[in-house]
């Protein structure tokens, strides 16, 4: 027996230098939750370049959250004026040179931070997650943090953060090939400290605005219609959601995929009775987001995502009526 | 063939295979509509071409029925590196078939493997500014981890710029 104990001891004490250099399990997720969680919390203003392939573009973005309240303000700084407007769950599109303002309001079951703990749990399954080496961004210190997916089905992520509070001032999101696919990163910020003056929602006086409002509502219990049949691992499925996607337009399902970092979203539109004819199918890259669409069984599917473009076309061709 | 005529049409075929081309092209009548066409597309490309719309529009459509590469290798190479391009390409393929045979207890990822393979495929362009709402109701209701609060609408915003 002792020489049991003994055996186990001398196995710990040479298994320790191997787990003091793989990080604590369970830590990872936390310094992800500490991201999200300083994202939602903080209030802050910057400005930042986000770019995606050989577009780059400037803007400003202001958060201001308590801890119950959000509001943010997201102002695109070059070429045609746009801006997001966040308050809560209601998030708002302006776009000035089109007169035209969408209105998305998330429905009440899914507001941050309904986390879904199964969905989380899952994540270190799928993705290695561990420190980096230290560096500056936006003339502040900061520690980056290296997320690495486990297989072909999901993106990489190289993020800063500011140490203290927990920021997230840098983020890279890295293909299959270790390749940069989108990058965002503050160039200035200021972080804390009140807001002044709340910030003011864009003028809107010359009454030629169209309001176009995304009509949603949960799904009563799935309906069921549709099978995935390719489902991609990890990837854990939420209820629907019962949506109108354009004026006038039929109401289709959305249906949400994620993994706890990456989602998929499936849209369903029934197509009109007099169809035109198949519109291209894509695919289509915007920043991360891989688009395709498709016409079924005289249904429209659009499936996005920020996987990558393999598996998100071997996860929509899956995607079928029951009973066919 | 096709693939050895539009290198003739180039000026980039080895010489030994210029003869194999050619005695392909007597006998072939596809092969000479093929000949013509890609003159045709070559005069387009090139401004030299006098055409009323018609001929036009009918030549922009067979480039839009044209299975674009998405490989990441460059189309155009220089002499020298075809026999060399081949040869690799020609590696991969076993050391892929390799693969597959060696591990048949993973047949999903044999599937990705192999669809990542498929380096040809028909492209049709999809309007991003056909995208808004489904990008904007995309972010808003994705669950999980948000890392980076609501800068991640920049992409809403930005597709309206790139459809320009």
């Amino acid at each position: 027996m002792t020489r049991f104990f003994a055996a186990c001891l001398a196995g710990s004490v040479l298994a320790l230098p191997v787990f003091a250099e793989q990080s604590v399990p369970g830590e990872g997720l936390k310094l992800l939750e500490r991201i999200a969680t300083a994202a939602q919390q903080l209030n802050y203003t910057g400005v930042f370049v986000y770019q995606s392939g050989n577009r780059s573009e400037t803007s400003r973005i202001t958060h201001l959250g308590d801890g119950a309240n959000e509001f943010e303000r997201l102002e695109v700084l070059d070429g045609s004026p746009r801006e997001i407007i966040r308050q809560n769950d209601e998030v708002r599109c302006y776009l000035p040179e089109n007169h035209l303002v969408i209105v998305e309001r998330r429905s009440s079951q899914r507001s941050f931070p309904s986390l879904l703990p199964g969905c989380l749990a899952g994540l270190t399954e799928h993705y290695a997650i561990r420190k980096g080496p230290t560096g500056r961004v936006a003339g502040m210190e900061s520690q980056s943090i290296l997320v690495e997916p486990k297989d072909d089905y999901r993106y990489g992520h190289q993020l800063w953060i500011e140490p203290k509070t927990g920021l997230l001032l840098k983020a890279v999101l890295l293909n299959e090939r270790g390749e940069a696919v989108e990058t965002f990163a503050f160039t200035e910020v200021r972080i804390g400290g009140r807001a002044a003056t709340a910030p003011q929602t864009p003028n809107m006086q010359d009454g030629s605005w169209r309001m176009h409002i995304v009509q949603s509502s949960e799904a009563k219990r799935d309906d069921g219609q549709w099978l995935f049949r390719n489902s991609l691992p990890g990837f854990r499925r939420q209820p629907g959601i019962k949506r109108q996607m354009h004026p006038g337009g039929p109401e289709g399902t959305h249906v949400i995929f994620s993994d706890g970092l990456a989602a998929v979203s499936v849209f369903i539109e029934p197509l009109p009775a007099k169809a035109g004819p198949e519109p291209s199918e894509g695919p289509l890259a915007i920043g991360a987001i891989n688009v395709l669409r498709r016409h079924v069984g005289g249904y429209q599917l659009v499936v996005m995502g920020d996987v990558p473009a393999v598996a998100l076309r071997q996860f929509a061709e899956g995607i079928e009526p029951r009973g066919k | 063939m096709k693939t050895e005529l539009s290198a003739l049409v180039d000026g980039e075929t080895e010489s030994h295979e210029i003869r194999a081309v050619l005695s392909a092209l007597k006998s072939n009548v596809d092969l000479r509509d093929a000949w013509n066409q890609y003159h045709l597309i070559g005069d387009v490309l090139r401004g030299e071409a006098e055409l009323d719309s018609d001929i036009t529009s009918s030549v922009m459509q067979r480039l839009a029925e044209e299975p674009v590469v998405l490989a990441p290798s460059a189309l155009r190479q220089a002499n020298w590196q075809r026999p060399l391009a081949a040869l690799a390409a020609s590696v991969a393929g076993v050391a892929v078939v390799g693969w597959l045979a060696l591990s048949p207890s993973q047949p999903r990822e044999q599937a990705l493997i192999a669809k990542t393979e498929t380096a040809t495929q028909r492209v049709q362009p999809m309007a991003a500014s056909d995208m808004q709402e489904y990008l904007l109701a995309h972010q808003a209701n994705v669950p999980g981890l948000k890392l980076q609060g609501g800068s991640q609408n920049i992409r809403t915003v930005s597709v309206l710029e790139g459809g320009r």
